[in-house]
């Protein structure tokens, strides 16, 4: 059996180690967090559309920020998340979304190392693989309604670890209404859904309490339905995982060569390692649960596998597994979490969330990183008149600094933009046949682009004036 | 013992028949054959004569051997016999993957088909008429070899040395070959004192076969830089992606590998010592799947679950004989029934009367092997070979297929005076905006004069 760390009645007395060191890692990473300076590109109209459900009092359903799909219905499955931006937003600046973002980091972080801890309590064995799931987690820090999926993953997942082999089962509880809250925070619910899912059918298969994990995932999923797309949403998330293959980086698949990909294979081949020397007998004398384990770590890594942006996810789950399986596929023994004091605990914990918040007093950046966008242009775009052709990163940026100019396309690519505007942008900008008829159709009058693409050459050789040129933008209109 | 043979010689002489029904259409074919032509005229250290970008650059020979085999078969029965060779290649990695799974369940011939299939339908993705063809057959039969001196035969074990040594003249995937051999020896010498010195030997001795090409030490350049810096704008060199089809068959031999390891009891180290540097390599690039589904058919077919009945009987030397015999058969009716001729589609072979020669053309990087063979006297500007071309040439004919800023400088200062590309690509579609001459053209492609 797997070593339990700490008695009940010894938890009553203090607090586990293992629950202080988590509490450290996620101070660290909310502190590293709270310092990087906000640039994403869907930020913008993130902030964009929540403003826009506070200034109206209503959910944002049609497009309201692009000339090419003004009106058209659509959903992204993230309401709360953009609310929640917008609040912070207007609660503390852009140092509200630093805050937003070093909070949810912490919490996806703490509950990343508890998981981990829960499984390995030793620090020695437990940090290799909790800080190569954490780095890899730096590639959705970006301020957009993902985040609370990066909280909230490893939240489900600790609580069912604890419900599993601890046997909290009360906690199971608060599936349900994590699963409300995630539903309308961000359109990733689905994989909190698979999660439980995955410990129920392991429960049902070990005949170990299995009801209790069975009524978490039924209402698990009946509360995944509460939110305005209702069922809709999980057909929406399965959509959308079907179309965004090619034209966003991040939904494409990893490079195992690249530094996040490289440590996703790291632990994913230290997992296929352990689990070879340890069998499933080995594993269920280690870990416990023998059938858990392939439940989580072949789906995920597969989910990993397809698109780089879930990466994230699969480490979440293979950190516990490599954290636990390795020592003990090299013969090391157990190790057990001591306690600490109550007080001492909660007094490092309040010294800790003082760090955080001075770091974000003296360190958190007061404006976004604007490098990656034509700040340069908003002078003369502002002065400027007509439908505007604008690089799909650049989209979102627009929406919220210049507002008078509807965008032709920006980050809500699978939700409003495919095929068809998509497709004209492409044929446009990459010199594809027929590549003048968008701009035509569409009345173009001003191009926003990189110096980089082939039509801007055309677009000089056709005499159109350049307005405003810089460091990787330029800025057309046509005679 | 023999036996054992006739369900791999069955199975692979079904799927070299499967072959057979494919004309010859690989975009490398042609430039490898022009290779082993080249090297029959004028033997190794020559320089390059088929493009004008790298005219007299020293000329890669780490698959010579490779090279010439096909075109041997090419001399002996034209294209048909390209199809034949090939056939013969597939035949024999898809029955050197069903053997290795049979050695691991005997017993169970279905399961070991079963293990054996992802490895048999990803291969499919390979089954071209290249040297590449031929480094998938070695590995195969690598993993019999490993896995038979595992067991105890120091003869398989040995004959990794030769096998290693014709590999590294076959393809440059070689490479893998002599680290998988130093991986199993390490793990033979670390269970088997008493054997230490011949896995000791053997793993020397398989290094030292590697050098024994006519590029020596050099042979491991192509196969380190591939590895380290796959060409990702190359279709087979993409990421691997588990949505498209060849991905969905890693995925599954990927995912029966790993749920096998954790429902299954523990597994001998020599396992993990294959398993986990193919299942790395694997991961890297699309052409490195089946590597993974090929090393993983008998640790698959070992573990995977069976119903509970009775064990077929062992079969016999006739068995084997009778499998052989429709092997045969099979292979020799598919090649007797195969295309005559290359398929053509993908290339433009309406602008060969068209072309002009001498230097000046930039053509469609998948077309270079095409030209060098079916025009000869028009060289090229890059080809399949792509390690001529890294670095400048390439990115100058990257800049010009996408009419990217200075595209027209790149022409003027390369002394570009036609252009054969794809009606959609960007150049072409910016030449016909500009007004450029068009000297041939079809659906699939356009010979643009450059003003």
């Amino acid at each position: 059996m797997r070593p339990v760390s700490a008695t009940t009645a010894g938890r009553a007395r203090g607090m586990r180690a293992s629950t202080l060191l988590a509490a450290v890692v996620a101070a660290l990473a909310a502190a590293f967090a709270v310092t990087l300076p906000a640039s994403d590109p869907d930020l913008f109209w993130h902030l964009a559309s929540g403003d826009w459900m506070l200034d109206h009092g209503r959910l944002l359903d049609h497009d309201v920020f692009s000339f090419t799909r003004a009106g058209a219905p659509y959903a992204s499955g993230q309401w709360l998340g953009q609310l929640a931006l917008a609040l912070a937003f207007r609660a503390g600046g852009w140092v509200g979304i630093d805050v937003l973002r070093a909070a949810l980091v912490g919490v996806g972080a703490f509950f990343l190392a508890r998981a981990v801890l829960r499984v390995q309590p030793h620090p020695a064995w437990a940090t290799p693989p909790l800080l190569a799931a954490l780095l890899v987690t730096k590639i959705v820090w970006g301020d957009r309604p993902q985040l609370f999926t990066l909280a909230l993953f490893p939240l489900v997942l600790d609580l069912l670890l604890a419900a599993r082999f601890d046997g909290r089962l009360r906690r199971l509880a608060l599936v349900p209404p994590l699963l409300v809250l995630w539903a309308n925070l961000h359109g990733a619910f689905p994989v909190g859904l698979a999660l439980v899912a995955v410990f129920a059918i392991e429960a049902a298969l070990a005949r170990a309490r299995w009801r209790p994990f069975a009524l978490a995932l039924a209402a698990a999923v009946m509360a995944s339905q509460l939110n305005p797309a209702s069922g809709g949403a999980l057909g929406w998330a399965a959509a959308y995982a079907a179309t965004s293959a090619g034209f966003i980086v991040e939904e494409r698949p990893p490079d195992i060569l690249s530094g996040p990909g490289l440590v996703f294979a790291a632990l994913l081949l230290a997992a296929l390692a352990s689990a070879l020397a340890l069998g499933r007998e080995g594993i269920g004398r280690a870990l416990g649960a023998p059938l858990l384990w392939p439940g989580l770590v072949v789906p995920f890594a597969l989910l990993g596998l397809a698109i780089q942006r879930q990466l994230p996810l699969a480490c979440v789950v293979l950190a516990p597994f490599v954290a636990g399986a390795v020592p003990a596929a090299l013969g090391r023994a157990p190790a057990c979490s001591p306690l600490v004091p109550r007080r001492l605990g909660v007094l490092a914990a309040l010294v800790l969330a003082g760090a955080v918040v001075a770091t974000a007093a003296l360190a958190a950046p007061r404006t976004p990183d604007l490098s990656g966008y034509p700040a340069g242009a908003l002078p003369a775009l502002r002065a400027a008149r007509g439908n505007l052709l604008n690089e799909y990163d650049w989209g979102g940026f627009l929406i919220r600094e210049a507002p008078e100019h509807p965008v032709f396309l920006d980050g809500r690519g699978a939700l409003l933009y495919v095929p068809g505007v998509l497709d004209e942008f492409e044929r446009a900008v990459r010199l594809r046949p027929g590549f003048r008829a968008p701009l035509v159709e569409r009345d173009i009058r001003l191009a926003l682009l990189r110096p980089e693409r082939p039509l801007v050459e055309v677009l000089r050789d056709d005499g159109w004036r350049t307005l405003a040129s810089g460091d990787g933008f330029v800025l057309l209109e046509r005679p | 013992m023999t036996g054992v043979l006739a369900l791999p010689l069955l199975v692979g002489g079904v799927f070299a028949f499967v072959s057979t029904r494919v004309a010859v259409r690989d975009s490398d074919v042609f430039w490898q054959l022009a290779t082993a032509r080249d090297l029959l005229a004028r033997g190794f250290g020559r320089g390059d004569t088929f493009s004008w970008t790298a005219a007299g650059a020293p000329l890669a020979s780490d698959q010579w051997l490779g090279q010439l085999l096909f075109y041997g078969a090419w001399l002996a029965g034209s294209w048909q016999g390209v199809v034949a060779f090939r056939a013969l290649a597939v035949g024999a990695l898809v029955a050197l993957v069903v053997l290795a799974a049979l050695d691991a369940r005997r017993d169970r011939p279905l399961a070991a088909v079963l293990a054996a299939l992802p490895a048999i339908l990803l291969s499919r993705f390979v089954s071209v008429e290249r040297p590449e063809l031929l480094g998938f057959a070695c590995f195969a039969l690598l993993v019999v070899l490993l896995r038979r001196g595992r067991r105890g035969s120091g003869r398989a074990l040995v004959a990794t040395v030769p096998l290693i040594a014709l590999w590294a003249n076959l393809h440059g995937s070689f490479a893998l070959g002599v680290v998988l051999t130093g991986i199993a020896c390490a793990e033979g010498w670390l269970r088997d004192r008493a054997r230490r010195r011949v896995y000791l030997a053997v793993a020397l001795a398989a290094f030292v076969a590697s050098l024994a090409t006519p590029a020596g030490l050099g042979g491991w350049t192509a196969p380190g830089f591939h590895f380290t810096q796959p060409p990702r704008e190359i279709q087979e060199w993409a990421v691997v992606d588990v949505r498209a089809l060849p991905g969905i068959l890693y995925a599954v031999a990927l995912a029966a590998t790993l749920a096998l390891a954790f429902v299954s009891p523990r597994a001998p180290l020599a396992d993990a010592a294959l398993l986990l540097p193919v299942a790395f390599l694997s991961l890297t690039a699309v052409r490195q799947t089946p590597y993974l589904a090929i090393a993983a058919a008998p640790f698959i077919a070992a573990r995977l679950p069976w119903p509970r009945v009775p064990p077929s009987p062992p079969a016999g030397p006739r068995a084997a004989l009778a499998g052989g015999l429709v092997a045969l058969a099979l292979l020799a009716g598919g090649v007797a029934t195969a295309p005559a001729e290359p398929d053509l589609a993908g290339f433009p072979a309406g602008a060969l009367a068209t072309l002009p020669e001498g230097p000046g053309l930039l053509a469609q990087y998948d077309w270079g092997g095409f030209l060098i063979w079916y025009a000869p006297r028009t060289p090229v500007f890059v080809d399949g070979r792509l390690t001529p071309y890294l670095g400048t040439t390439l990115g100058e004919y990257r800049t010009v297929l996408a009419a990217a800023p200075g595209w027209r400088e790149v022409l003027a200062r390369r002394g570009v005076r036609w252009l054969l590309v794809r009606p959609a690509d960007p150049v072409a579609v910016r030449a016909l905006d500009l007004g450029w001459t068009v000297r041939s053209r079809a659906e699939d492609y356009l010979l643009i004069g450059v003003p």
